[in-house]
């Protein structure tokens, strides 16, 4: 739970909500809602990933540094790809 | 050595290597015998189907396309295994050595595909028509032009790739995944060229497909002899 | 005539800022990226809200469209985020082949990545767009074609990092498929335009309204500035592992 991830799954609910309630009556508001809601939640999924991932990754980096590196672990675990 | 005779020396190496490991090209043929089958039998010998030139089958109709697509699956196979004997030998680290210019070890090595290609592509070919009734004998030397530049194209990336991916275990993967989307170009302008041939060409456009395929052949043939020697390091 | 050229330029301006960008990025430790990275973050969220209400509140209904036409108004920013992701990934590939310097391969790496995600999502918008107004969720035309095939080409980058181990082989090797596969992008658009000389009409921001335009360029710098955002945080992603595990083959090797 990073704050950029709560931020953006925030967001992402907001403009859903934006849409939903902007769409009704127009005419093809399946489609509108549907682009913008999945739009969002592609955005908000990867950067809450992200973020999660760099927070895990900066806070392990400073205990990993104190431990012999166990390299299959650091392998499979923590590829740089 | 001049490198010209060291790509020769090594179209040779390879050839020889090829004739004396006949299962690789067992396997083609079989592959190829196949795709041809499975097309017949999924696009049925008589079916007339939606055809603009009356009197024509499905198959005749898609030929075009089902050679080019015959031809690039089995050609997947031969390219694959364009570096398997260095990787298997640990010749890889020999190439690397070679003395002189990197691009000699393209040009040797896409030569040598574009002759086991175009071996695959002389029996692809007449068996194929043979099968769905298609008249080439007054189209041919057009269609040799076309099916020259193709796999042209096919063998400069085909190889290029190859030699990246020759050292994974995932490479039977690799190769065509990443191969299709640089093939894409190629395959359009392949198969609508062959199509010109074969169906005959009112507005007289083959000339200019020719010379598309060619300006495609050119830039990847540039783009990957220029890169190849970043492609067999390490 | 003249907007065209002032497009043409600030584009061109644009591009050279975010390939800079990238590139310098490529040579900050992880720490310092961050707060280049979180100014884009916040200035993306707002001018995302803003775009958000201008697109869907303050824009109009089009005439012949009726509103399906806002989904425009992600559908093209994608492609800018696309754009960006690529042409980074691009450019720091070149330069990781010339310096082999480990920053370069994690902005490509980055830019890959994060380009894949808004060719997805222009993909997806494209394909939602296209259903109510051609009646087909895909056509075979150039740019759709194109834009396919890029997301296959980098697809592909990714997937082939994931086997390989070896840092600067895979390095090497993926910055080779970025750069041929960026190289192919206009081969492909253009051999497909030739194949299939019937288009689609499409409408081409010119053709619309004042208070469009204005909806659209706020998106498409939003997205620009997200673009930089998650850029910015996946380098530091990737320097950090990068670290990580050079540092563990050293110790490897030291420790023989």
């Amino acid at each position: 739970m990073t704050r950029t991830g709560i931020i953006a799954a925030a967001f992402a609910l907001a403009a859903t909500i934006l849409v939903a309630v902007v769409a009704q009556g127009m005419r093809d508001a399946g489609f509108i809602t549907r682009a913008y809601v999945v739009t969002a939640a592609i955005l908000a999924v990867y950067t809450w990933s992200l973020a999660r991932r760099l927070s895990r990754a900066q806070q392990g980096g400073s205990a990993a540094a104190q431990q012999p590196p166990n390299d299959d672990r650091d392998r499979r675990a923590q590829p740089a790809r | 050595m001049g490198d010209a005779r060291r790509a020769l020396a090594l179209v040779k190496k390879d050839l020889l290597t090829e004739r004396r490991s006949k299962a690789a090209f067992n396997a083609m043929a079989f592959f190829a015998a196949m795709v041809l089958f499975i097309f017949s039998f999924a696009l049925g010998p008589d079916v007339p189907g939606l055809v603009a030139t009356p009197g024509a089958t499905l198959l005749q109709y898609l030929w075009p396309g089902l050679l080019w697509v015959a031809i690039f699956f089995t050609g997947v196979l031969a390219l694959s295994r364009s570096f398997q004997v260095e990787v298997e030998s640990g010749g890889m680290e020999a190439l690397r050595l070679y003395p002189g210019d990197k691009k000699a070890i393209f040009a040797g090595k896409l030569v040598a595909n574009l002759i086991v290609l175009g071996a695959m592509e002389l029996i692809l070919i007449p068996v194929s028509a043979v099968l769905y009734n298609i008249d080439l004998w007054t189209k041919l030397p057009a269609l040799l032009g076309v099916t020259l530049l193709g796999t042209l194209g096919f063998a400069a990336v085909g190889t290029f790739y190859a030699a990246l991916t020759a050292n994974l275990r995932a490479r039977d993967v690799m190769l065509p995944v990443l191969l299709f989307p640089v093939l894409v170009p190629v395959v359009v302008a392949a198969v609508k060229a062959t199509t010109l041939v074969v169906r005959g060409d009112p507005m007289g456009e083959l000339w200019t497909w020719l010379r598309i395929l060619g300006l495609i052949d050119l830039v990847l043939l540039t783009v990957c002899t220029l890169t190849f020697e970043f492609a067999i390091e390490e | 005539m003249v907007g065209r050229i002032v497009l043409f330029v600030v584009v061109a301006v644009i591009v050279v800022l975010v390939i800079a960008y990238g590139l310098r990025l490529a040579k900050l430790p992880g720490g310092s990226a961050r707060r280049g990275g979180t100014i884009a973050g916040v200035a993306a969220l707002v001018l995302l809200a803003l775009g958000l209400y201008l697109g869907l509140v303050w824009a109009p209904a089009e005439r012949i469209m009726g509103d399906v036409y806002r989904i425009m108004f992600i559908h093209f920013p994608s492609w800018v985020g696309t754009a960006a992701g690529y042409l980074t990934a691009f450019v720091a590939s070149i330069a990781y082949l010339k310096t082999r310097e480990p920053g370069y391969d994690y902005v490509a790496l980055s830019g890959a990545e994060i380009g894949l995600l808004f060719n997805v999502t222009g993909l997806i918008t494209g394909s939602l767009w296209g259903r109510p107004t051609w009646g087909v969720y895909w056509t075979w035309d150039p740019r759709l074609t194109t834009t396919a095939i890029m997301a296959i080409t980098f697809a592909g980058y990714l997937v082939l990092r994931a086997f390989m181990e070896d840092p600067e082989g895979r390095a090497r090797a993926s910055a080779l498929v970025a750069i041929v596969g960026f190289v192919n992008v206009p081969i492909v658009y253009f051999s497909v335009r030739w194949w299939r000389t019937l288009h689609q009409v499409q409408s081409s921001p010119e053709t619309i309204d004042t208070p469009m335009v204005w909806a659209l360029r706020t998106m498409m710098v939003a997205f620009l500035l997200l673009f930089i955002f998650l850029l910015t945080r996946r380098y530091m992603l990737a320097r950090i592992r990068g670290d990580e595990e050079l540092e563990a083959m050293r110790l490897e090797v030291a420790g023989d």
